[in-house]
């Protein structure tokens, strides 16, 4: 019967409390509810809840929303824990409420928005594969698709990436909009991933961000290439001098050569 | 040869930053995570310092952005960022 003793409040871990929370819901007398073990449980969690908000305060979103919001997250990892997994219950929550926070936050923000100039090349590469596939009966290789779309294969393979990243965007998506609030991954769905989705994880995130600056270099060009607007124009309206207006144009130009690859011409 | 001011010009933030994210995957790739994490947090704190300086940024009027616009969009870029660092540094334990 030691298993029954009560510990007292500090020496009850999460893991006890959740095997208290278990026997409880199938009917065994452990001394409190469910209720009263799920609330203690929750209590006990909500350090670790604000620590992980504060991580998304750069959101922008109200602290206390973004707590709400990870409250969620901790609830799901109660009531889907499984403890013959062996998985430590603040591990699993932490996922679950990380995953949480930034759907609340994708909500309000749409954090990964696919620039329209992806989308337009994603369209064009889908088009090239069918109409080679049509035409030969076989996929293209990469450097069939290179020549057909005229960019390089490195572009080619840039573009692929992206539509990696668009993917898991959609597949998160399709997965909420068929139900507001899907069941969350559970312990055994998580371990299966495990090695393979932490790094994929990573990928989509940082690719994201590539696509974002990406996004943002493209306007300030737009802005500066396509307003039809002379050097000395510009120069007037900044208060600097034709000569400074060229120069910074000349190294614009240098960036956007190594951001893309693309080899500087002869002089 | 880089001017006082190159370092505070959008373009070169963004320049210098997809240098650092690719580098961060192939760290990543590598398994070298700390090292990845580490470049991704060399382009928040850039980020960071360019906008602290992004209104004496001559690009920005130059090329019409709206600053505050731009503010938010970078700071999308820093939560994702942010959020890979925070996995990185919070490991899962089996």
């Amino acid at each position: 019967m030691s298993e029954q003793k009560d510990l007292g409040a500090a020496n009850r871990s999460n893991e006890w409390l959740l095997d208290r929370l278990r026997r409880a819901s199938d009917g065994e007398q452990v001394g409190q509810t469910p209720q009263e073990l799920r609330a203690e449980i929750v209590e006990r969690n909500v350090g670790l809840v604000k620590s992980i908000a504060l991580k998304f305060l750069s959101s922008g979103e109200p602290l206390d929303d973004l707590i709400q919001a990870g409250y969620i997250g901790l609830l799901n990892a109660v009531s889907n824990f499984d403890l013959a997994r062996s998985n430590r219950f603040s591990t699993y929550a932490s996922y679950l409420i990380q995953g949480e926070i930034r759907h609340f936050i994708r909500d309000k923000h749409s954090t990964i928005r696919i620039p329209q100039w992806v989308q337009t090349m994603n369209r064009r590469l889908k088009e090239a594969e069918e109409a080679y596939f049509q035409k030969t009966g076989r996929p293209p290789t990469l450097s069939e698709l290179a020549a057909a779309l005229e960019l390089r294969e490195d572009q080619i393979t840039a573009l692929l990436r992206g539509r990696e990243s668009m993917t898991y965007v959609s597949i998160d998506q399709d997965r909420r909009s068929q139900d507001p609030n899907p069941a969350p991954p559970t312990t055994e769905h998580l371990r299966a991933k495990d090695g393979e989705d932490l790094p994929f994880d990573f990928r989509m995130r940082i690719l994201a961000a590539i696509e974002q600056l990406t996004s943002i270099q493209r306007q300030v060009v737009a802005g500066l290439f396509y307003e039809g607007k002379s050097q000395s124009e510009i120069g007037s309206e900044l208060g600097i001098s034709q000569r400074q207006v060229s120069r910074m144009k000349e190294r614009i130009l240098d960036e956007l050569r190594d951001t893309f690859h693309v080899d500087r011409p002869e002089n | 040869m880089k001017d006082a001011k190159s370092s505070h010009d959008l373009l070169t933030l963004i320049g210098s930053a997809i240098e650092q994210l690719q580098r961060g995957i192939e760290l990543f790739e590598t398994s070298s995570k700390r090292e990845g994490a580490a470049c991704l947090a060399t382009v928040i704190q850039s980020i960071d310092a360019y906008l602290a300086h992004a209104q004496e940024d001559p690009l920005l009027q130059l090329a019409r952005i709206d600053s505050s616009d731009l503010s938010d969009d970078l700071q999308h870029v820093k939560l994702d960022l942010a959020a890979v660092i925070h996995q990185v540094e919070d490991p899962r334990e089996n």
